[in-house]
């Protein structure tokens, strides 16, 4: 944050309905961006509607920031402008139905194909295989990005709940269900984050060898070779870094 | 935990999608050694993620091109206009207008602290309460942003679950003191609605009675 914002937030928190007003007009680029994209999808509502909602949620958003916390304002108020502008009556009573179904086939789409090419599939792959084109498929990817950027709001059984369900079932499930392997809500929301605060506590060696035998899928063989070490001490690296991740997330 | 379920684990994050949070930081560079390591690896394989993070990057580039008119300028001005008219006058609890996120948490957890103090004055000794596995008591504050719920694991830790819907209250720490016992979590985003904390204190250091339980900002 440049020194001339960070003093107008300071007028702001004063009371000073200038400062607030520079503030608003300061961060209304991303407010009339999300507005057209909105409309786009919406557009037999009024665009002045949106426009209204989104300056709403700005200065939601704003009534909370806290310019001490480090984080960009532009970052903090992504989700208050767009949840303002969803919420209106005016939007959630007619968004369309049609590119969410579509979602839920590319995701379906995604595990299948993933699993028999061994790899991402692409978007004329994806197209091909659920009889969209590839533009109706950006179209439910992007509706999909527009509405619900930060999470899935939809909590289908997956196969990962099945016992009888192989390795490779799971976390293609999981790709898509944004669940793998969890035990309750509570770890399965968090184990991402929990998982790479652990691994930031490593020696900078220890997480490089982790993330690249767990997430990059390399072998113990190919890690030594990259990082010149023998097979015997890579192994012996990454086990002891196992090691310490246990005593960390126990 | 078992080694296989540690590895289980280690595998599966790179499953989970990125959030936009993650995304945005991709996108400007802004990720640590191993978020950078884990969003490539879950860029590989996820179409809907690369989608998102394709947006992204065409939204960084229309900002640049997007004017502020003097409509705007009016529609801000009138907006604003309405949303004073609109203030609340009177409030138990700081405004969200013009007070830090920190003041307002630090204000909702004395809150949570003197209803829980008064609660377990009046109750007999924990151990003798309830039995491991159960919930001793859920406080929520006066308006329903915030509450804490103390269980008795099975384990006879006990955890204290702090919860809110005001998701400007993410990144805060708050320190719970307990007899001998203090820890510190940070509050992070359990769900898109929610955010949430949650510290253990070990059966050890767990007083028979929960009297002198204090919460607060760190």
């Amino acid at each position: 944050m440049t020194e001339d914002e960070l003093s107008l937030w300071r007028r702001c928190r004063k009371g000073d309905e200038a400062a607030r007003k520079e503030l608003v007009l300061m961060h209304l680029r991303p407010v009339k961006f999300l507005a057209d994209q909105i409309h786009r999808k919406v557009n037999w509502v009024d665009r002045e509607v949106l426009m209204n909602e989104g300056v709403i949620g700005l200065l939601k958003a704003m009534d909370r920031f806290d310019y001490n916390c480090g984080v960009e304002f532009s970052t903090y108020a992504r989700n208050d402008i767009r949840g303002a502008i969803l919420a209106s009556p005016e939007v959630s009573n007619n968004l369309p139905r049609r590119p969410y179904e579509n979602l839920k086939k590319i995701r379906q789409a995604q595990v299948d194909l993933a699993m028999r090419l061994e790899r991402k599939p692409t978007l004329d792959e994806i197209a091909e295989k659920i009889e969209l084109t590839v533009s109706q498929v950006t179209e439910a990817l992007d509706a999909w990005h527009i509405a619900f950027a930060d999470g899935f709001p939809d909590h289908e059984a997956g196969s990962d709940s099945d016992p009888e369900a192989d390795e490779r079932s799971k976390t293609h499930s999981a790709l898509i269900e944004g669940k793998a392997g969890a035990d309750e809500p509570w770890q399965n929301v968090n184990d991402a984050i929990v998982i790479e605060k652990a691994l930031s506590r490593l020696s900078e060696r220890e997480s490089l060898i982790v993330t690249r035998y767990y997430w990059e899928d390399q072998t113990d063989s190919e890690i030594a070779k990259g990082l010149g070490l023998t097979l015997s001490n890579a192994r012996r690296i990454r086990l002891g870094a196992l090691k310490k991740l246990h005593g960390m997330l126990e | 935990m078992k080694q296989s379920e540690l590895e289980q684990k280690l595998k599966s994050a790179k499953f989970y999608h990125l959030t936009e949070d993650e995304l945005l930081a991709y996108r400007d560079r802004e990720l640590d050694e191993v978020g950078l390591s884990r969003a490539e690896a879950h860029l590989k394989l996820c179409l809907v993620c690369e989608r998102g993070l394709a947006l992204l990057r065409e939204e960084l580039a229309a900002l640049e091109n997007i004017e502020i008119t003097a409509e705007d300028v009016a529609l801000v001005e009138r907006v604003m206009q309405e949303a004073r008219s609109r203030r609340p006058v009177d409030s138990r609890l700081p405004e969200a207008s013009g007070v830090p996120v920190s003041d307002r948490l630090a204000a909702y957890l004395r809150q949570l602290t003197d209803s829980l103090q008064a609660y377990f004055l009046a109750m007999t000794p924990v151990r003798d309460a309830v039995p491991p596995g159960q919930e001793i008591r859920s406080q929520p504050s006066d308006d329903g942003l915030v509450s804490v719920t103390i269980t008795l694991e099975d384990t006879s830790d006990l955890t204290i679950h702090l919860s809110s819907s005001e998701r400007g209250f993410a990144g805060q720490r708050v320190r719970v003191s307990l007899g001998t016992f203090s820890g510190e979590a940070t509050l992070r985003r359990a769900s898109e609605f929610e955010v949430a904390a949650k510290i253990t204190v070990p059966e050890a250091q767990r007083p028979a009675t929960l009297t002198s339980i204090k919460i607060e900002t760190a």
